[in-house]
């Protein structure tokens, strides 16, 4: 579409195109982006006029053009990559060509190629060709060709293709002249004057062929044996072997780097959290008169010592993304999704399930929604089955708080630990769910399209940063709260008699008595104790509710002392320790295998519904269930038998 | 003139094969297919258009109009360069 067109187009229903029958039709045609329309333009001036064509509303312009001794009538057709549309601008390209009767086919054709992609050009000419259309060719972006290092020998090309090549620069006006001579000559000549040379075959793959001949006879590369620097880096970063290790090795300084250095942060923000923030709360309610009552312990201990643990979590989540979006900026991240694509592919899983597993790394809801972009039916039931058992972000925050309490001395390589269990967790599930449940699957080609790498943004790096953040706060400050109210309700109710609502201890609410009925499954897995089972049925709402659900718990466990809740640390490794056997740190192990594999949450559940149904949604409930318990008791059994 | 080699398959049939076997990127496709450059890449687009190879840009924005609950679907459609791949990283 010119852009004559398309101004004419933008103010509504364009009028209907106009033409002169009675001067003779050439037909500009081209590849979209080859500088088509600068080229009309250059053709035509300002005298182009522009409207629909009758019986569509695909607009084409046309004007008078010189072309030696006549004035014809030049028509700027639809960009067209082949005469087999795929496109309705195709279609009108290919019926103005070729599908109408013959005299009114257009007198002559001026083919636009481009010289850096001639071979889609010569596509094109082959079909033209085909038809014994009368051609002439406007070679565009010579100079860019030149660039790169490809010249083409322009007299080898026309003998070759039998016809007249004028190389053109429609932005300088330079070979303009040329091509008018060049089409006048060709409309001037009888049609038994015009060399008749054989089409290359009507097979695509023999199109081809015949292009690639015609390529490598006229174009040489000045410096093919030199690539690029990406071409370079590309070669390590996305080798089979090196490829992985690069992409574990950026990811394991990423956790190294985010656990480090925000660790201090992290500190600062729980002690003013549970130090002059408790304080400041404690003595606001005394004021108004809410203190020492129900009202207190839910805003002390449930609010501010659930959510504000959460909280606590906010520079080294503000810090993670914005060293992956610093990755991703750079062009990186592209490259590491081209590399788990080939490994997806080498065990089996369809290559196209790479886009929302890897959308499940930052949450599990919209990578099941992304599983849209997979056509087949049972591709897309068998990702939506895999995407919970890849590690969301908020699965971290109970990473690091168990990583931290359990082994100090190597958060960072604990978390590390984690992603890369969570990899090889989607690896081994498509797997067995490929062995058993989708034999025949099959498999589409896929290409991916690699960004530029480039120097990050700091201010894009800060902008995608806070984006994820307000979503994590999004999520602290609504479900969050709303699980943190139910958690502290049901420890508020007392099981047994003599104590009242909202004065219970935690061991004798609802809460204990429901967690305690669950606990025993997981004694073998070395956490059987109410505490852990607490938070982890608290983690199916969201597994930042397992945090804050922990947090309140051992609060609660001092009503007469909100002011220095204590060391949650000490309580937790304390009562691992009970519930294992000794062995806290196996246990520990068992517990972040089972946090890793079991449902993230509820959200999850419901979108997985959404896309695949409930009975889907329910089997994939019960694999989450069944593989997370098996790994945490497994891993718990051996570790203890190690240690 | 143009000498035309003997070959037993032409480009399509050879870029559709290095796809196939895990040729995921164009680069890695001019790697595995003995013509030049510009003739595989004109392959490969007659493939991508045609519906035999799928492309799929890891440029911008998400990749469906319904994000859920993605932190960063205000973002869709923008011009953050957020990779599709990895918007929820």
């Amino acid at each position: 579409m010119t852009s004559q067109a398309a101004a004419a187009s933008c103010h509504g229903v364009a009028p209907s195109i106009d033409r002169d029958r009675s001067k003779p039709t050439i037909a500009l045609v081209g590849p979209p982006n080859v500088g088509k329309t600068t080229l009309f333009n250059a053709l035509s001036g300002s005298r182009a006029t522009a409207g629909n064509w009758p019986g569509t509303t695909i607009d084409v312009a046309h004007a008078r053009w010189r072309t030696g001794a006549q004035t014809a009538e030049i028509i700027d057709l639809p960009g067209a990559f082949s005469l087999d549309p795929v496109s309705p601008d195709e279609e009108l390209t290919r019926s103005l060509l070729v599908d109408v009767p013959v005299d009114e086919r257009p007198a002559a054709v001026v083919l636009v190629v481009a010289a850096t992609r001639l071979s889609t050009g010569l596509y094109l000419f082959a079909q033209l060709r085909e038809h014994g259309l009368p051609l002439v060719i406007a070679l565009t972006m010579s100079d860019v060709a030149r660039r790169r290092g490809a010249l083409i020998d322009l007299g080898p090309l026309a003998e070759s293709l039998g016809v007249e090549v004028v190389a053109v620069n429609p932005r300088a006006g330079t070979g303009v002249d040329a091509l008018a001579a060049a089409t006048g000559r060709l409309l001037d000549a009888p049609s038994s004057a015009r060399k008749a040379l054989a089409a290359p075959g009507s097979d695509p793959d023999e199109r081809f062929q015949w292009a690639a001949d015609v390529v490598e006879a006229t174009v040489s590369q000045a410096d093919e044996s030199r690539p690029s620097t990406t071409d370079l880096v590309d070669r390590w970063v996305m080798s089979p072997v090196v490829g992985p290790l690069l992409f574990l090795g950026a990811m394991w300084s990423v956790f190294q780097a985010t656990t480090k250095l925000a660790a201090p942060l992290q500190e600062l923000t729980g002690s003013l959290v549970s130090g002059p923030l408790a304080r400041a709360m404690h003595a606001l309610l005394n004021a108004v008169g809410l203190g020492h009552g129900w009202f207190e312990r839910f805003v002390i201990d449930g609010l501010i010592g659930g959510i504000g643990l959460l909280l606590t979590f906010v520079p080294l989540m503000a810090l993670m993304f914005a060293l992956l979006a610093m990755l991703e900026d750079s062009g990186y991240l592209a490259r590491a999704a081209v590399v788990a694509d080939r490994a997806m592919r080498a065990i089996g899983l369809p290559g196209q399930a790479f886009l929302p597993l890897v959308i499940g790394f930052g949450c599990n809801v919209p990578a099941i929604s992304a599983t849209r972009v997979l056509a087949d039916a049972r591709h897309r039931a068998m990702t939506a089955l895999l995407v919970p058992f890849t590690s969301c972000s908020a699965r971290l925050t109970v990473y690091v708080l168990v990583a931290s309490m359990f082994f100090p001395a190597s958060v960072g390589n604990a978390v590390f630990t984690m992603y890369v269990a969570s990899v090889a967790l989607v690896i081994a599930i498509g797997f067995a769910l490929r062995r058993t449940l989708w034999r025949a699957l099959g498999e589409e080609p896929m290409m991916l399209d690699l960004p530029p790498y480039q120097v990050p943004h700091l201010r894009l790096i800060a902008d995608a940063a806070w984006a994820r953040l307000r979503g994590f706060l999004r999520t602290a400050g609504g479900v969050i709260v709303v699980a943190v109210a139910a958690v502290w309700f049901l420890q508020a109710v007392p099981v047994h008699g003599g104590h009242d609502f909202g004065s219970v201890p935690v061991r004798e609410s609802a809460y204990a008595a429901a967690a305690g009925a669950v606990a025993p499954v997981f004694g073998p897995a070395g956490f059987g104790d109410w505490h852990a089972t607490g938070a982890l049925t608290a983690g199916f709402v969201a597994k930042e509710a397992v945090v804050s659900s922990w947090a309140q718990t051992y609060a609660t466990q001092r009503p007469t002392d909100p002011h220095t809740p204590g060391s949650l640390a000490k309580v937790v490794r304390a009562d691992f320790h009970r519930s294992s056997g000794g062995h806290q740190s196996p246990a520990a192990w068992a517990f972040l295998v089972f946090v890793l594999a079991y449902t993230p949450c509820a959200a999850t559940l419901a979108a997985q519904r959404r896309e695949i149904g409930w009975r889907l949604a329910a089997f994939g409930l019960a694999v989450q269930l069944v593989t997370a318990w098996t790994l945490a008791v497994a891993v718990f059994q051996v570790g203890r038998w190690f240690a | 003139m143009v000498r035309v080699r003997a070959r037993s398959t032409g480009p399509l049939a050879e870029v559709l094969a290095a796809v196939a076997s895990g040729a995921n990127t164009r680069v890695e496709v001019r790697r595995r297919v003995d013509y030049p450059d510009d003739v595989v890449d004109a392959a490969l687009d007659h493939l991508i258009r045609t519906g035999r190879v799928v492309d799929q840009p890891l440029t911008v924005g998400c990749v469906s109009s319904d994000c859920g609950g993605c932190p960063i679907a205000t973002r869709c459609g923008q011009s953050l360069p957020v990779s599709t791949a990895t918007c929820q990283l």
